[in-house]
C-alpha cells in the first residue's frame, strides 16, 4: 500500500467518522427540537383548554347561582352574556391552536372533533337554561340548575380528560418541565374542584332537607380530593423549580388554607335555614378569590414552562447550528489537510521514490527532484542529489578504470601474443629428431615460461662431421631467451664455418672472448662426432657433465668442470675425447633437469638421473626420453617449473656404423 | 638480505637468504655494490645460510669480484656441498678461495 493510499484512507476514515458523529449529534438535537416544539404546541393547546375550562367554570357557577338562588329572573343573562362570550372565545382559541398543531400532535383531530361537539353541547345546555329562566316555577328552575351543573361539569370533565391526554402523549423528559406539568395538572384538579364547590356551596346555602345532606357529602368528597391535590403539588415542589413558581405555589396554598378552607368548613357546619344573601355573596367572593389565586398559579407555572421550553428550543437550535458549523469546518479542515499533505509530502515523496527507483536501475539521466526545502523532504532531496552526483562520479571513475583495465588487457594480450610467437619461433629453431650422417638425435624441451634460456642444435659440417651443442643462458624469461637465440646462432655458425684444423675448444674460447660483457653468460656442452673414427669430443663450459650410455649398457659421466661462456674473457677451455661407437649415446642435459624440485623442495639430483638412465639403457632413445619426462613430472607433482628443462641425446646409429666397419 | 661485520679490517658480508636465485640476484648485486663502494676491498662472502645458488646467483657473485677490480680480494666462506658443487662445475673454485668459515677466511687473509 502506498503512503498516498494510507493517508487517503486515514483522512477519508476521519472525515467519515466526523460526519457520522455530526449526524448522530444533529439527529439528537433535531429530535430534542421536535420534542420541544411538540411540547410547545401541546402546552399552547392545553393553556387554551385551561382558559376555556376556567371560563366555563365561571359561567357554570354564575349561571347556577342565578338560576338556583335568585327568585326573580328579570336581570338573568346580563352578566352571563360576557361570561359566555369569554368561554366561547377560549374554546375557539383552543380549536385554533389544535388546528395549528395538527402535524405535531398525534390525537389532534380526535380532540378537535371533541371540542366542536363540546361547543354544540354547551349551546344546547345554554338554551335549556335560558328557557328555564323564563319559567316562574322555582322547582323547575332548581331542577334546570341541577341539570346545568351536571351538564357543564361533564363538559369540563371532558376538557380535562383531553388535557390529560395531551399531557400524557407528550410527557416532557426535562425534570423541571415534568414537575411543572404535574403541578399544572394538580392545580387544574384544584381549580375544577373549587369551581364545582362554589356552585354546590350556593346550592347548599339555598337548599333544604335531604338535598342538603347529599350536597354536604359531595363537598366533603371534593375537600378530600383537593387535599390530595395539594399534597401531590407539595411533592413536586423542590429547589430545582424557579423562585417565581415556588412563590406562586406558596401564595395559592396560603390563600386556600387560610381563607378558603375555613370558610368552606364553616359553610358545611353552618346551621340550616339561616341563609342570607350576604352569606352567599361572602362564599362566592371567597371562592372567586381562591380561584383567582389558582389561576394566577396556573399562569405562573405556564409562563415558566413556556420560557423553559423556549430556552430548550433555542438551545437545541444553537447546538444544531454549532454541530453543523463544526462539521463543515471539520470537513473543510480534512480536505485542507489532505491538500497540504498531498502537496507538501505525498507528491514530493512520490517524486523522490520515482527518482530513487530510476537511480537504483542505474539510470543516472533521471532528473533529481528540486532542492530548496528545509524540512525532512528537503533533507531527503538533498541526500538524493548528493547520491546522484556521487553515482555519476563513481560511474565516471568506473569507466576510466575499465578503460585502463582494457588498455592493460590489450597490452598484456599483445605481450602474450608476442611471447607465443617467440616461443613458436624458438621451438622452430630446435632441430627435429633426425638421422644426420649416421648420427640420430632426439630432444626434450620444457620452458619454465613461454620462452626459454635453454636451446640446443645439431649441425652437419660440410666435411662430414656432426656438431652438436646445448646452451643454458643464466636466468630465464625473455632476456635469457633472446640471448639463447643469439648463442645458438653464434655456435651454429661457428660449427658450420670452422676450418678443418680449428679445434672445438678454440671455438668456445673465441666465443667466450668475444662475448659482450653486458650480456648474461651461458653454460654449454659443445661437441662433435668424428666422421672417420669411432670417437666423439666435447667441450664442457660450466654445463652439467653429460652421460655417455654405452651400447653394451654402461653409463658414465664425461668431464667434470669448465668455465661458463661469457663470464671471464681470459678463461681457457679444453676438449675431452671419448670413444663413441655404433649404439653409443651421449645424453646432454641442462641443470634444470637435476634441479627440478619436488613439492617438498628436494632436487631431482644427478644420482636419480643416473639411476633412471641406467634402468633404461635397453630402451630406444624416444622411450628413454618419455620415461625421463614422466619421472621428472612425477617428481615435480603439482609444483611449477622454476627453471628451463632440456635434454639432447645424440646416438651413433648401428646400421651406419656396421656398414662403415664392413 | 645482508648483514655485515668487520673483523681485522676484513668486511664479512653475510647473506641471510636460503636461496640466491634469479629473483634475489638483482637486489643482491645492488646491495653488495653499495657496500663495496663505501668500505674496504677485502671481503668475505659468508654463505653459511645459503642452501642453493642458481646461474643468476653465480653471475652476480662473479660481477662482485669484477667490481672489486684487480686490487680486491673476495673469499667465499661457509658454502655447503651444493654450492661447492656449482663452484667446482663452473671452475669458480679456481677464481675464488673457498673457506669453511668466515673466521678461517679472515685468518687466511691476514697471512
Amino acid at each position: 500500500m502506498k503512503i498516498r493510499d494510507i493517508i487517503l484512507v486515514l483522512t477519508a476514515g476521519l472525515g467519515l467518522a466526523l460526519i457520522l458523529v455530526a449526524i448522530v449529534l444533529l439527529r439528537g438535537e433535531l429530535s430534542k427540537l421536535e420534542i420541544a416544539q411538540r411540547l410547545q404546541t401541546s402546552n399552547a393547546v392545553r393553556e387554551q383548554l385551561l382558559v376555556a375550562s376556567t371560563a366555563l367554570a365561571r359561567e357554570r357557577t354564575d349561571t347556577f347561582i342565578q338560576l338556583a338562588a335568585s327568585a326573580s329572573s328579570e336581570n338573568f343573562g346580563e352578566p352571563a352574556a360576557a361570561l359566555r362570550t369569554h368561554a366561547d372565545q377560549a374554546l375557539a382559541r383552543a380549536i385554533f391552536e389544535l388546528q395549528g398543531g395538527k402535524a405535531l400532535l398525534p390525537r389532534a383531530a380526535e380532540s378537535m372533533s371533541g371540542l366542536v361537539s363540546a361547543e354544540e353541547r354547551l349551546i344546547a345546555l345554554r338554551n335549556q337554561v335560558d328557557e328555564a329562566a323564563r319559567n316562574k316555577d322555582e322547582q323547575v328552575r332548581r331542577a334546570a340548575a341541577s341539570d346545568w351543573l351536571a351538564g357543564v361539569t361533564a363538559l369540563m370533565d371532558d376538557l380535562q380528560a383531553w388535557r390529560l391526554d395531551l399531557l400524557n402523549d407528550n410527557r416532557p423528559t426535562d425534570p423541571i418541565l415534568a414537575a411543572e406539568a404535574n403541578i399544572r395538572a394538580f392545580v387544574d384538579i384544584l381549580h375544577g374542584a373549587v369551581a364545582f364547590n362554589e356552585a354546590i356551596g350556593v346550592a347548599l346555602l339555598t337548599s333544604r332537607g335531604e338535598a342538603r345532606d347529599e350536597q354536604v357529602v359531595t363537598i366533603e368528597r371534593m375537600v378530600g380530593r383537593m387535599n390530595l391535590a395539594w399534597q401531590m403539588i407539595g411533592n413536586e415542589v423542590d429547589l430545582s423549580l424557579s423562585e417565581e413558581v415556588r412563590a406562586a405555589v406558596a401564595s395559592a396554598r396560603r390563600i386556600y388554607f387560610q381563607t378558603y378552607d375555613p370558610v368552606l368548613l364553616g359553610l358545611v357546619n353552618a346551621a340550616p335555614n339561616i341563609t342570607t344573601s350576604t352569606m352567599i355573596a361572602a362564599w362566592t367572593r371567597t371562592s372567586e378569590h381562591s380561584l383567582d389565586a389558582l389561576g394566577n398559579l396556573q399562569n405562573t407555572v405556564l409562563k415558566s414552562s413556556r420560557e423553559r421550553l423556549d430556552l430548550i428550543v433555542s438551545q437545541a437550535q444553537r447546538s444544531g447550528a454549532i454541530v453543523t458549523l463544526v462539521t463543515v469546518f471539520g470537513a473543510l479542515a480534512a480536505v485542507l489537510i489532505l491538500l497540504v499533505v498531498r502537496r507538501r509530502v505525498i507528491n514530493p515523496i512520490a517524486r523522490i521514490s520515482h527518482a530513487m527507483e530510476r537511480l537504483a536501475d542505474n539510470d543516472l539521466s533521471t532528473p533529481a527532484p528540486r532542492a530548496g526545502r528545509l524540512d525532512e523532504v528537503g533533507v531527503m532531496t538533498n541526500a538524493l542529489r548528493t547520491f546522484k552526483a556521487n553515482a555519476i562520479k563513481r560511474q565516471r571513475t568506473q569507466r576510466e578504470l575499465a578503460e585502463v583495465h582494457q588498455n592493460l588487457q590489450r597490452t598484456y594480450d599483445q605481450l602474450r601474443n608476442d611471447l607465443e610467437a617467440a616461443a613458436t619461433i624458438q621451438m622452430a629453431m630446435l632441430p627435429t629428431p633426425a638421422i644426420v650422417r649416421g648420427v640420430s638425435h632426439h630432444g626434450l624441451y620444457s620452458p619454465s615460461s613461454h620462452i626459454a634460456g635453454d636451446t640446443y642444435n645439431v649441425v652437419e659440417h660440410p666435411d662430414g662431421g656432426v656438431g652438436f651443442f646445448q646452451i643454458d643462458v643464466a636466468g630465464h624469461g625473455a632476456a635469457a631467451a633472446l640471448v639463447s637465440v643469439a648463442g645458438q646462432h653464434t655456435l651454429s655458425q661457428a660449427m658450420l664455418t670452422r676450418a678443418r684444423e680449428t679445434q672445438i675448444e678454440d671455438i668456445v674460447a673465441r666465443i667466450n672472448r668475444e662475448w659482450p660483457e653486458n650480456l648474461p653468460y651461458f653454460t654449454t656442452v659443445l661437441g662433435e662426432i668424428d666422421p672417420a673414427a669411432p670417437v666423439g669430443r666435447i667441450v664442457q663450459a660450466g654445463h652439467p657433465s653429460p652421460l655417455l650410455i654405452r651400447s653394451e649398457g654402461n653409463v658414465e659421466q664425461i668431464g667434470s668442470s669448465g668455465f661458463p661462456v661469457g663470464m671471464l674473457p681470459q678463461a681457457c677451455y679444453e676438449s675431452i675425447e671419448f670413444p663413441f661407437r655404433a649404439g653409443d649415446r651421449l645424453l646432454i642435459y641442462s641443470d634444470g633437469v637435476v634441479e627440478t624440485e619436488s613439492p617438498s623442495g628436494d632436487f631431482y639430483s644427478e644420482s636419480q638421473l643416473f639411476d633412471l638412465v641406467s634402468a633404461h639403457v635397453a630402451s630406444a632413445t624416444p622411450e628413454l626420453l618419455v620415461a625421463l619426462q614422466a619421472s621428472l613430472d612425477a617428481w615435480r607433482g603439482s609444483r611449477e617449473l622454476t627453471d628451463d628443462v632440456s635434454v639432447l641425446i645424440v646416438e651413433r646409429t648401428k646400421t651406419r656404423s656396421n656398414h662403415a666397419i664392413h | 638480505m645482508l648483514s655485515t661485520e668487520t673483523i681485522d679490517e676484513v668486511l664479512i658480508i653475510r647473506v641471510e637468504e636460503r636461496r640466491l636465485d634469479a629473483s634475489k640476484a638483482p637486489a643482491f648485486k645492488d646491495d653488495v655494490g653499495q657496500i663495496i663502494d663505501e668500505k674496504a676491498n677485502r671481503l668475505v662472502l659468508d654463505l653459511t645460510l645459503v642452501e642453493f645458488i642458481d646461474s643468476s646467483g653465480l653471475g652476480v657473485i662473479v660481477s662482485v669480484l669484477k667490481r672489486l677490480g684487480p686490487s680486491g680480494n673476495l673469499a667465499i666462506a661457509g658454502a655447503n656441498s651444493t654450492v661447492r658443487r656449482l663452484f667446482s662445475l663452473t671452475r669458480m673454485d679456481r677464481i675464488f678461495k673457498l673457506y669453511d668459515s668466515p673466521q678461517a677466511a679472515v685468518e687466511a687473509m691476514q697471512t
